[in-house]
């Protein structure tokens, strides 16, 4: 009973949202729009609960004194703050909008420009010419590389074309099939989930 | 150590205090490398432009923090481009920080062309749902009834006589999402609306299926896409300034990788003439 | 046109898996190829406790999709390996539905392997707008031994892979999304690639009826290459080029 119930409401909820789009009926639109919309209140509750074990782990932090539990009275007042004024004056707010722009955006670009450096040092460590198939591997990206940016055209003024050419021919038909097999999976996946086959996300087998 | 097999082992911080400096030359300054004007872009830029005054375009927003050094630029110079032309824009935020990059640009540019909220521009509110909030926007009003800040979006002028998507000109996405898409998934088959993908470079490989078929019509990719289209609008920004930074950038990596391969190179030929069986 | 193109694939689709599942529960061995990104989990989470190391599970904040559900298979074998082992693992979500299930999943799994008193729900962390930084910083302070990667990842898949490699953890990714997997090959030791990760939960746990959608897939991609071959034939024999040099207007 205890499993048999969810993998039921999964399916039924499963089956009306699937049927929606293939079947043109009203009755069956709108049931399929508000089955969607309770998934959007059901993240919004999964929202809470998170953001309260995220307070939990922090008050935890800072009662223990732990490593970096300064950190952890930071992050509190900017959960709380962000929160009160986002709900109470909107994030049209003047507040809100100089929080956005002044600690939340510069700091999130901060650590996302890490990627720069993380990318730089993966390249030098990757790019090896060991085979011929890491020989192809190299000369593309090195090709792709100087082809996004203006010197490549003057190291060699076909490069930015022979770059097109590789991110239009041979990239596409390369993702073409990885995005053609990710999709079968997808949709294979989901039915097992619909039909009560896949039950990891409910704890596995008993 | 040979120094075939120092330079095949650079340290990590070695390699980012380059990269750091590399970045800083063009930016103290200016080195004034060449920029092509690709295909694509000149593409976006024209389908933007031969849109008739009135038409009413929907720009998703969908990026972050995280990419905004390369889509912000380009949310500028397209927006720029739109209210030069006197198109109606709908602002949607596909994802949550999405509405406070439409702030800005109401706070920042709207002005400088006289566009008027809720008249020439709105911001609709964030939907949480991502894929499936596109997919519910075929049913238009069911979805949005109101702006960002709550407002009737019914009593609104830009709203007066638009029954939903089918009456969209062209879809602009920019993004580091999949939000391109969900657009192609949903709405084109239905309204056969024009697509242009705008977003990060690492974009173009998920896209280029979708533009080979024209689904997506074209696209504006990277701070380099910016930079052209900023370029081809004649609306000096940001990213033109800062693509010489990213050539310094490219070059160093392709200079890393020549290093390290020389270095492999000299090694195995060192290890043959020792007669040294090497695994590669 | 394209909704009814839409159907019959799924009503093919299904079918074929019917077929498959029907095959398997005749008892007819299906083989399947290795993957040894899957393979590697158990010598992973072996390697991280021989080191005295917790093993670090990221589901990323990229959306909850079918990635986040295949993700909560590999994390369900995972927590079981951890809890046979008696070693530490530290579950980091990016989503808050993912928080919600991966709490269950581990505790099914250490409930399974007879280890509940082992489980600490402290070890699962929902990290949201920090995700990166909150990941950098668990590699910093906690000593990780295996770092597995699953899920729907955007730019910060290098980031915390290239950071993980540093710690001298062996990573085992996966995801589906294209425009990451260059990242995830490049920095970790194994990647499923695309439908690898979908696989996964049939692949650890060689149930019958799920084998049987496999077999479903692979018909899909022989429908697809046949379709895609037929297509391309028919364009290439109609271009103006090929109609020119037959002759033809």
């Amino acid at each position: 009973m205890r499993r048999t119930v969810p993998l039921l409401v999964g399916f039924i909820s499963g089956a009306i949202v699937v049927a929606k789009y293939f079947i043109a009926n009203k009755a069956l639109s709108t049931w399929g729009t508000n089955v969607i919309s309770w998934r959007n209140i059901v993240a919004a509750f999964a929202l809470g609960v998170g953001s309260i074990n995220l307070i939990q782990t922090h008050l935890r932090k800072m009662a223990r004194k732990e490593r970096g539990w300064d950190a952890s009275i930071l992050l509190l007042i900017s959960l709380v703050g962000f929160t009160v004024i986002g709900i109470a004056k909107g994030t049209t707010n003047p507040i809100y909008k100089w929080g956005f722009d002044y600690l939340y955006q510069p700091i999130y670009s901060a650590i996302s420009s890490l990627l720069a450096f993380m990318i730089t040092s993966a390249s030098y460590r990757a790019f090896k010419v060991k085979d011929w198939q890491s020989a192809v591997l190299t000369v593309t990206a090195v090709i792709v590389m100087l082809g996004a940016v203006g010197v490549g055209s003057l190291l060699y003024k076909g490069i930015p074309r022979w770059s097109q050419w590789i991110m239009d021919v041979v990239n596409t038909a390369g993702m073409r099939g990885i995005t053609i097999g990710g999709a079968l999976g997808a949709v294979a996946l989901s039915l097992r989930v619909l039909l009560g086959l896949e039950r990891g996300y409910l704890g596995g087998e008993r | 150590m040979p120094w075939y097999m120092r330079i095949q082992s650079i340290s990590k911080t070695a390699i980012w205090v380059a990269l750091v400096v590399a970045f800083a030359i063009p930016l103290i300054h200016p080195l004034g490398m060449p920029l092509n004007i690709t295909s694509a872009t000149t593409a976006a830029y024209n389908l933007i432009d031969s849109l008739p005054a009135g038409s009413i375009v929907f720009q998703s927003i969908g990026f972050n923090p995280a990419v905004d050094a390369e889509c912000w630029p380009q949310m500028v110079a397209i927006s720029r481009h739109f209210m030069s032309k006197n198109l109606k824009v709908i602002y949607y935020p596909y994802m949550q920080e999405g509405g406070m990059y439409a702030e800005r640009i109401k706070d920042s540019v709207a002005g400088d062309y006289g566009y008027e909220y809720g008249k020439d521009y709105v911001i609709l509110p964030f939907k949480a749902g991502g894929e499936t909030a596109i997919a519910g926007m075929k049913d238009f009003y069911t979805l949005f009834n109101t702006d960002v800040s709550g407002n009737s979006i019914k009593d609104m002028p830009i709203f007066q006589g638009f029954r939903g998507m089918q009456d969209v000109a062209a879809i602009v996405p920019v993004t580091g999402s999949d939000d391109p898409v969900y657009y192609v998934r949903y709405i084109e088959p239905v309204y056969h609306t024009p697509i242009v993908a705008c977003g990060t470079a690492p974009l173009l490989p998920v896209i280029g299926p979708f533009v080979a078929s024209k689904q997506i019509k074209s696209t504006v990719i990277g701070l380099s896409g910016a930079a052209e289209y900023e370029i081809l609008a004649k609306v000096p920004g940001s990213a033109t300034g800062a693509m010489d930074a990213q050539s310094m950038g490219h070059m160093l990596i392709v200079l890393l990788v020549a290093l390290g391969n020389i270095g492999l190179f000299f090694q195995k030929r060192a290890q043959k003439a020792a007669g040294v069986t090497s695994n590669g | 046109m394209d909704k009814n193109l839409a159907l019959a694939f799924l009503a093919v689709f299904v079918a074929a898996c019917y077929y498959g599942m029907t095959r398997t529960s005749k008892g007819i061995h299906i083989p399947i190829r290795r993957v040894p990104g899957l393979d590697a989990i158990e010598e992973a989470i072996g390697r991280a406790t021989e080191m005295g190391r917790a093993s670090l599970f990221i589901i990323p904040s990229g959306g909850f999709d079918a990635q986040a559900f295949a993700a909560f298979d590999i994390l369900g074998y995972v927590a079981r390996q951890s809890a046979k082992y008696d070693t530490r693992i530290i579950v980091v979500n990016g989503l808050p539905e993912a928080h919600a299930i991966s709490q269950e999943v581990v505790r099914q799994a250490y409930l399974a392997e007879g280890r509940e008193d082992k489980y600490d729900p402290n070890d699962l962390l929902f990290l949201s707008g920090g995700f990166n930084a909150g990941v950098l910083g668990i590699y910093e302070r906690e000593k990780i031994g295996a770092n597995f990667l699953f899920g729907s990842f955007y730019f910060e898949s290098l980031t915390l892979a290239e950071a993980g490699s540093r710690t001298g953890a062996i990573q085992v990714a996966g995801t589906a999304n294209t425009h990451q997997l260059p990242f995830l090959v490049a920095a970790c030791d194994y990647t499923l690639i695309g439908e690898e990760i979908y696989a996964a939960g049939t692949y650890l746990s060689r149930n019958g009826a799920q084998i049987g959608s496999l077999i479903a897939q692979e018909i899909g991609k022989y429908v697809s290459i046949g379709v895609m071959l037929i297509g391309s034939l028919y364009l290439t024999m109609t271009s103006p080029a090929v109609r020119s040099l037959a002759g033809k207007p």
